[in-house]
């Protein structure tokens, strides 16, 4: 079964009102989806939870974490197990795709949006959403540069 | 309350990473191919993505208080009158775009293809959440002084 895009991100952004306004996923507003911050609230959670720390979680993570990461996992999985996708595919360079999610992470983490979170903020009407994502655009721009650069060397 | 949140943000995770594995869904790839190639295919998720927002916060917004401050610029966002924040926020979206980029995919995208066996998606999340330690335990102090001082 395939699935169109248009409807993947039209349930993702639909997920996002929901969750605020039926399940409570907040503050802060329009946090019913992040790849940055649910991540992070997750792995914090259980650090304290084991280690006896204080790392920062947002309000809704505070008792019992967010679960969107364990259940995209899960639901991911699911979809390669039953349509027989798995396949271990060593890269070629690990320390690169290393350097760029841990780069991602602290970058992210500074804006306190990922790029599904950005389209909530924005959509909800928020001033640092809208800072973040012309700043996103400029860093598309640039990363676009680069590859062209790369390629003609 | 707390276990109504972590239960339905488990089952919606469930339906969204179905989802976005079948659809080969990515947030970031649309910007980048648009520059790259004037390719659209990739920001149909985007548009559904805001397309999906709008639709339930103008659905929502009238019947529940949950969603009083919508939208937030009329309603003092938090931090939204902070130069610092604002700035740490443009910097943040450049350094996230352009990792993200170079890493050919959003962290939801890369959560996703490493349940497929894609060792770049592994390493990808290895380095992800070293890097979500090392921004609690050295970032963040920085940051904070930042926006202390101005």
């Amino acid at each position: 079964m395939k699935v169109d895009k248009l409807t993947a991100g039209f349930f993702t952004g639909l997920w996002a009102a929901i969750a605020q306004a039926w399940v409570g996923v907040l503050p802060p507003s329009a946090f019913g989806i992040c790849f940055i911050s649910h991540p992070s609230d997750l792995f914090n959670w259980t650090v304290n939870r084991i280690f006896g720390t204080s790392f920062y979680v947002h309000d809704p993570s505070l008792d019992l974490p967010v679960l969107t990461v364990l259940g995209v996992l899960i639901g991911a999985s699911l979809a390669t197990i039953q349509h027989k996708e798995f396949k271990f595919r060593m890269p070629r360079n690990p320390l690169d795709h290393y350097l760029n999610g841990f780069m991602v992470a602290v970058f992210g983490l500074m804006l306190g949006y990922c790029s599904v979170h950005i389209i909530m903020g924005l959509t909800y009407g928020s001033l640092i959403a809208a800072t973040g994502f012309a700043g996103m655009m400029v860093g598309v721009a640039l990363a676009v540069l680069y590859i062209k650069w790369s390629a003609r060397r | 309350m707390t276990l109504t949140v972590s239960l339905a943000t488990l089952m919606a995770g469930i339906v969204i990473g179905y989802l976005w594995q079948r659809s080969r869904s990515c947030s970031i790839s649309g910007y980048r191919d648009l520059f790259l190639f004037r390719d659209t295919l990739f920001m149909r998720t985007i548009i559904g993505m805001a397309l999906g927002a709008l639709t339930g916060y103008l659905l929502f917004y009238r019947f529940t208080p949950l969603m009083s401050d919508f939208p937030l610029y009329l309603h003092n966002e938090p931090g939204a009158n902070s130069l610092s924040t604002l700035i740490l926020a443009a910097i943040g979206g450049l350094g996230y775009a352009f990792f993200s980029v170079l890493a050919e995919g959003c962290s939801l995208r890369h959560h996703v293809n490493a349940t497929t066996g894609n060792g770049m998606s592994i390493f990808y999340l290895l380095g992800f959440y070293s890097g979500v330690l090392f921004y609690w335990l050295i970032v963040s102090n920085i940051v904070d002084i930042l926006i202390r001082l101005f």
